[in-house]
């Protein structure tokens, strides 16, 4: 009987596993193939912007940014963490949060991003907004 | 008798704090790999869940402190208290399978509990995104706690027993 109940628990968990990763599946970020058009806009401390204009094969944002830092002024920092790349400096403009608070935050077409800049798709026209934050 | 509030008991919830601080550090380069349930699991079920929950407490007001208040120290106040919950739930359960499970279950469904202030903040569309981005992370969260647990969880239970009762054989410390 206790046996039973104990493979019931198993068999849920396994079966939320597998809701879960099937959720994700089906609502997984969609990338683009081919070239496209996006717009990357820094915004400092000062809440100074910064307009740069590409043109990318790239199917994420990470790699888009990397390319940028070949074609432009663009200078960009990473790290990994726990959720993915992140980064730590754009343009000499380093956000540390365990000292300040501050980040670099990512906005997608005004939206704050729900992806990490390794696992945003990159979609034709799309605006990407790095802003510094605290 | 021991008194509530005695220097024995004081110095245990600290110890029990400063572990999960340091637990907390040991495995921050490891994404999504945590001792914190484990911990939280053991203290529950040696200890009962009212020290277990101070203990957690102050290790989520550590973290704000240290961390600054933001979404994710937020939740450590309600979150690490819903795993007490769970565990003193199934405190008569000898299943470490049973137990190992409900580590598992947790870790899956620690971005869903997460996403609860960005529910409040910023609506139902901003946190089911939320949520589900976080998805591929849970599912790593929700297999290393089953795994964790599955072999941890009775040593650690068996080994702070033996501690705890070896303190409690001598009486010179306590009030001391």
């Amino acid at each position: 009987m206790r046996n039973k109940k104990t493979q019931a628990v198993l068999i849920g968990t396994i079966l939320l596993a597998l809701l879960l990763g099937a959720v994700y599946f089906l609502n997984r970020p969609r990338t683009a193939e081919g070239t496209k058009h996006i717009t990357v806009e820094v915004t400092d401390d000062h809440g100074q912007t910064t307009r740069y204009e590409e043109n990318t094969d790239s199917q994420y944002l990470a790699a888009a940014l990397e390319e940028l830092t070949k074609n432009s002024s663009f200078t960009m920092e990473t790290q990994d963490g726990d959720y993915g790349l992140y980064i730590t400096s754009v343009n000499g403009l380093t956000a540390d949060f365990s000292k300040d608070q501050s980040y670099w935050a990512v906005y997608v077409n005004g939206e704050y991003g729900s992806y990490g800049i390794s696992e945003q798709p990159v979609t034709d026209k799309d605006v990407y907004t790095l802003a510094y934050e605290k | 008798m021991r008194k509530k509030g005695s220097v024995y008991h004081l110095v245990r919830i600290a110890v029990m704090t400063a572990l999960l601080e340091a637990a907390k550090f040991a495995l921050n380069s490891i994404a999504n790999v945590e001792l914190i349930t484990l911990l939280l699991m053991t203290y529950t079920k040696v200890f009962g869940w009212k020290d277990s929950l101070k203990a957690a407490l102050l290790f989520a007001a550590i973290e704000t402190l240290w961390w600054g208040v933001s979404i994710w120290t937020i939740t450590y106040f309600y979150i690490w208290p819903l795993l007490i919950l769970l565990e003193h739930l199934l405190r008569n359960c000898q299943s470490r399978l049973l137990h190992a499970c409900a580590a598992g279950i947790f870790g899956l469904l620690f971005g869903l509990f997460c996403s609860l202030p960005t529910l409040i903040m910023n609506g139902w569309n901003a946190a089911v995104a939320w949520w589900i981005a976080g998805i591929p992370y849970d599912l790593v969260h929700g297999i290393s706690n089953f795994i964790i647990d599955l072999l941890l969880f009775e040593p650690c239970v068996k080994a702070l027993r033996r501690l705890s009762a070896s303190h409690r054989t001598d009486p010179e410390t306590e009030n001391a």
